[in-house]
């Protein structure tokens, strides 16, 4: 029977604590809406980013004409309506002056109506490209215009015909981000095709069919329709999902990340509903043992208290969902004309679903067990200052279990992969397990101090007291922090290894096959300061002895020792290098030909430092022994190499040079012509508009990336304050004790303070460390990229901690140190 | 075969030493002497064949590619020769020019040129193509050496001028400087899915033993100028 008087009054009774823990499950339940928001918008934001990236749902390529059989299938699909195609052929072509007078190399691209299906070609004009482009007409690269000294309304010869430059192409939504080929882009209409005189037998063209389905979620299976009509050895079918953009490692590293943010979260929030509850249940012991004592049964009690978790729990939660979608308009609303898809408010069954079932699990696990152990107290127990636990029943044995099952399936929703969730609960229980072990014996060797001031020993004597909570405190703080500083560090190393690679200044000029004896020509023409990279070029022909069979690499789909290699020498790691193995690049200088590896490389034979690597260059056998492995610490456009040796062992051989200038538009256009006129067995690469795509992608993701940080270190920080505040609130006796033996308030102060910094520095402490390791998991394990520990932002970060857990811990005894003794020893004396 | 393995083991020996030997701090276009040439030129007549990712083989066992089933083929008609795969994939005709002094070291007395597929890639003005290749054929003609030039053609997407143009610097230098001429090294090759590799630029093991049959004619006849 539901006694409505007793639960209000309960609820009353303690109003701080009730209000933390509507508080925690508040925050906790608007994080969980938020981020599934967030989700939400992210998930639609990459597809449609991946979409954009190949302008298509559906992508066909092949390097010869499509076999009649797909394009059957393809007629198929748009006669039953399911999907509509265009054809684009790209190819080089000479692009030439129509007074017989300059010619260029120019990469040309002819698009059929319709094209692109998704993104935009942006023109100069500012026109729609199917207003411009028309038979007769083309659209071009302003490098190309410069180079051949033209502008927009002047002929253009391209192969058999006469074309009128209609506009200039400012980007395309599907060039490709490996996009590394001399000559502008030209873009051409279909109905030229024929006239053009290019596309012949012996021509080298690149055979693409954009598909556009009509009905979302179709693309599956109709790129399965068309697969199986396609000639595997040379058509390739891919769906967005499935093309390698480039991006695509960075777009799964966010989705993880984003999961990751989700499951922390759910951690976090956890660990705060858990914290207040503990402290809401330990509030009205006490007040159970009196109930018992005067006759209540211990069915009574526990389904009054059960009642007043889950009333709190359910304010909390309709709280949290107005919070959570407030916060989504809020994104909405300042995200719109950042992303390039609007932030809708939704609130998702799931999120609903899951916050629902948080806040269920962590009543049973941190409310109802507590109460199942009150169950059967014994009303003695008054009459001792704490009360012990009973020994545990079935029953809570049993609903713990059930609690840890619900807890465990709700990760399992938040980590969509079997493999990561099970490595994840992994982690928990190991970092769980180590931090309360750490705690243990942390707080048992400050038991020990003896010495040193008043204050401190009386600081650590608080800790110890009896039935105190110092051990799980500082176990959840430091599970807390380490969830924090984990996604912190994550997030950092996403945005040095993704974000921050591609600086707006970086070089994306690149110019190929100069001669060394070239070198003084070309630094007179571009710069003093251009790097110049020696580029020797070599086949790996055997491993440690074994011979490298080049038709089983073939068949690899990644990177493989089947082709040839670019070798350099130098004697240092550039800036983005580590060494992941290896004292130095090349030993303590006692290996005759030694050799440093790019992992990359290495991880095509799992090649160690000691191996041997037999090269070819241009005739002439080379045996290598191994002597360091290096790692490129980002992702860039920066060029890099496989094989790095001395000067004195390939410093002689036949080689090229290369070189990375930072130049763009007119100076850009200006540096080519120059070099061109000069050295014209010299070929430029202007990887400008590439370089401007992936920063402006990147710069989108990265407002998602700390957008999802932050909006789960924030929660994540008031769920710890929460905690803490709840903790915290219990010191009211304390306050008393001291104030009544004739301590001065700031001498009580000071006790709390040291209290709180030692629980705050010991929690962050073990934190660091643990964060480190943790982050490190996910960084190498997961998201395979190289680890920074960022050593002064995490010391930043612990220290803020540290300070934070002792700030929120005074200010939650601070009400307490204004109490008379009087007035506690009343209320004390009425329970 | 023991005999080729203790050659390879030797050859090996000279070549890291030939590489650590004699290098100084400055780089230098000039290549090091390797050794190792003159000892395997010996007991027999060597050819270098100098050229790019067609000859180097890319994508092709080394025994695959056409320099050493060339070797095979005439050792079978009787010519103790050796045949050095001196081809480096992506090397243009100016890269070629400038390793001249890297291929002489070798001591050989027919080279096979191939080379120009790549600046033909990067649409490099033939006349630019043209002067290289020339260069080249004269250097090696000054040092005594017969050269055999594999004429090239260059895909149609460049369009007539630019093909047509760049096709006609072989059959040029080979009649200005008197060399053989091997007037389309892919011929039968170039355009046939069944001899070329997924790219359709590469040929297969099958494209280099059809490659060996179009350049033998010429290098027969290199071989007995020789004589």
């Amino acid at each position: 029977v539901l006694h409505r008087r007793f639960i209000l009054r309960q609820i009353g009774r303690s109003p701080g604590q009730s209000l933390l823990l509507v508080l925690a499950v508040m925050l906790a339940i608007a994080t969980l809406t938020a981020l599934s928001g967030l989700s939400s918008t992210v998930h639609r934001m990459l597809r449609l980013e991946a979409r954009r990236l190949q302008a298509a749902d559906i992508l066909v390529r092949s390097s010869a004409p499509f076999s009649p059989p797909l394009l059957a299938a393809v007629e198929r699909l748009e006669t039953r309506g399911a999907a509509i195609s265009a054809m684009v052929h790209e190819m080089n072509v000479m692009a030439r002056r129509v007074d017989e007078g300059a010619a260029t190399l120019a990469s040309a691209k002819v698009v059929a109506p319709g094209y692109p299906f998704y993104g935009e070609v942006t023109l100069a004009s500012g026109r729609a490209l199917a207003e411009v482009l028309a038979a007769g007409r083309v659209v071009v690269e302003s490098g190309l215009l410069q180079r051949l000294e033209l502008t927009v309304g002047d002929a253009l010869r391209v192969g058999d015909t006469t074309l009128t430059i209609a506009d200039v192409l400012l980007s395309e939504p599907d060039r490709p981000l490996r996009f590394f080929a001399p000559g502008a882009r030209l873009l051409l209409a279909a109905a030229d095709l024929e006239a053009l005189g290019l596309v012949t037998a012996g021509s080298r063209v690149r055979y693409l069919l954009l598909v556009k389905v009509h009905q979302p979620g179709d693309e599956e299976q109709l790129a399965a329709e068309l697969r199986a009509a396609s000639e595997p050895e040379r058509e390739r079918v891919d769906t967005w999902r499935s093309a390698d953009s480039g991006m695509r490692r960075y777009f799964d590293n966010l989705v993880f990340f984003l999961s990751l943010a989700g499951a922390f979260t759910l951690v976090l929030a956890g660990i705060g509903i858990a914290s207040t509850l503990a402290a809401l249940v330990a509030d009205k012991r006490r007040t159970i043992a009196i109930l018992k004592t005067v006759g209540a049964t211990g069915r009574f009690v526990t389904t009054q208290f059960l009642v007043v978790l889950l009333l709190l729990g359910l304010a909390g939660t309709a709280c949290g969902i107005a919070l959570g979608l407030a916060i989504q308009a809020a994104l909405s609303a300042a995200l719109r004309g950042v992303l390039p898809v609007v932030a809708e408010v939704t609130l998702s069954a799931a999120a609903l679903g899951s916050g629902l079932l948080l806040g269920l699990t962590a009543v049973g696990l941190f409310g109802c067990l507590p109460l199942l152990r009150l169950h059967s107290i014994a009303p003695a127990a008054i009459l001792r200052l704490e009360v012990p636990l009973p020994r545990r029943a079935g029953a809570f044995h049993m609903a713990a279990l059930a609690s840890t099952v619900l807890a465990c399936w709700l990760l399992r929703l938040s980590l969509e992969d079997a493999a990561t969730w099970i490595r994840f609960l992994l982690g928990l229980g190991i970092g769980l397990g180590c931090a309360a072990l750490a705690a243990r014996i942390g707080l048992t060797a400050l038991m020990r101090l003896r010495r040193g001031p008043l204050l401190l020993r009386q600081a650590v004597r608080g800790l110890a007291r009896p039935g105190g909570t110092a051990v799980a405190s500082v176990t959840s703080l430091t599970v807390a922090l380490t969830a924090l500083l984990s996604l912190l560090l994550v997030e950092r190393e996403l945005n040095a290894a993704f974000v921050n690679a591609y600086p707006a200044d970086a070089p994306a000029l690149f110019f190929i096959d100069i001669q060394p004896h070239q070198q003084e020509r070309f630094r007179a023409l571009v710069g003093a300061q251009a790097p110049l990279y020696p580029v020797v070029r070599a086949q790996v022909t055997a491993v440690n002895g074994n011979p490298v069979d080049r038709e089983a690499e073939r068949q690899r789909r990644r990177d493989n020792l089947s082709r040839t290699f670019n070798l350099t020498y130098r004697d240092h790691l550039l800036g983005d290098e580590i060494l992941l193995a290896g004292r130095s690049l090349f030993g303590d200088g006692t290996t005759a030909v030694p050799v440093s590896v790019l992992d990359t490389a290495a991880g095509m034979e799992a090649v160690r430092p000691g191996d041997t690597i037999a090269f070819r260059i241009a005739g002439l056998p080379l045996e290598a022994t191994v002597t360091s492995i290096r790692r490129r610490t980002r992702q860039s456009l920066q060029p890099f190499f496989y094989f790095v040796l001395p000067e004195s062992v390939i410093g002689r051989a036949p080689q090229t040079l290369f070189s990375a200038v930072s130049a763009t538009g007119e100076r850009s256009a200006e540096l080519q012509r120059r070099v061109a006129a000069a050295l014209p067995n010299v070929s430029a690469i202007d990887a400008s508009e590439t370089a401007r795509t992936l920063a402006a992608l990147l710069g989108k993701l990265a407002v998602v990336l700390r957008l999802i940080a932050g909006l789960a270190v924030v929660a994540g920080l008031l769920i710890v304050v929460s905690s803490v505040l709840a903790t915290g609130a219990a010191r009211m006796r304390e306050t008393v004790y001291y104030t009544m033996l004739g301590a001065r308030r700031r001498f009580v102060l000071g006790v709390f303070a040291l209290e709180h910094l030692v629980l705050g520095t010991m929690s962050a402490v073990l934190a660091l460390g643990m964060s480190q390791i943790a982050s490190g998991v996910l960084i190498r394990g997961v998201l395979d990229l190289p680890q920074r520990f960022f050593v002064r932002d995490s010391l930043l970060a612990a220290a803020g901690a540290a300070l934070l857990v002792t700030l929120v811990g005074l200010a939650a005894c601070w009400p307490t140190l204004r109490v008379r003794p009087a007035t506690v020893l009343q209320v004390l004396s009425e329970e | 075969m023991m005999r080729s393995r203790r050659c390879a083991w030797i050859w090996k020996l000279l070549v890291a030493a030939a590489l650590l030997v004699g290098c100084g701090d400055e780089p230098s276009p000039a290549p090091r002497t390797p050794a190792a040439p003159a000892a395997r030129a010996a007991d027999s007549l060597t050819i270098v064949a100098m050229g790019d990712s067609l000859t180097e083989g890319l994508g092709v066992a080394e025994e695959q590619a056409y320099p050493a089933l060339l070797e095979a083929r005439l050792r079978e008609l009787g010519y103790d020769v050796s045949v050095i795969n001196a081809g480096i994939s992506g090397e243009t005709s100016s890269g070629a020019l400038t390793r001249v002094p890297w291929v002489l070291d070798f001591a050989p007395a027919v080279v096979i040129l191939t080379t120009g597929a790549n600046d033909g890639f990067r649409g490099i003005d033939p006349s630019v193509i043209h002067r290289n290749i020339d260069a080249i054929v004269d250097q090696l003609q000054r040092a005594g050496i017969v050269v055999v030039l594999g004429g090239m053609q260059m895909s149609r997407n460049l369009g007539r001028p630019y093909t047509e143009a760049f096709a006609a610097v072989y059959p040029r230098v080979a009649r200005e400087r008197g060399a053989l001429l091997v007037p389309f090294f892919l011929d039968g090759v170039a355009g046939v899915p069944s001899l070329n590799q997924s790219d359709g630029i590469h040929p297969n093991a099958a494209g280099y033993r059809r490659i060996v049959e179009t350049v033998l004619p010429s290098v027969r006849q290199a071989l007995e100028r020789l004589r």
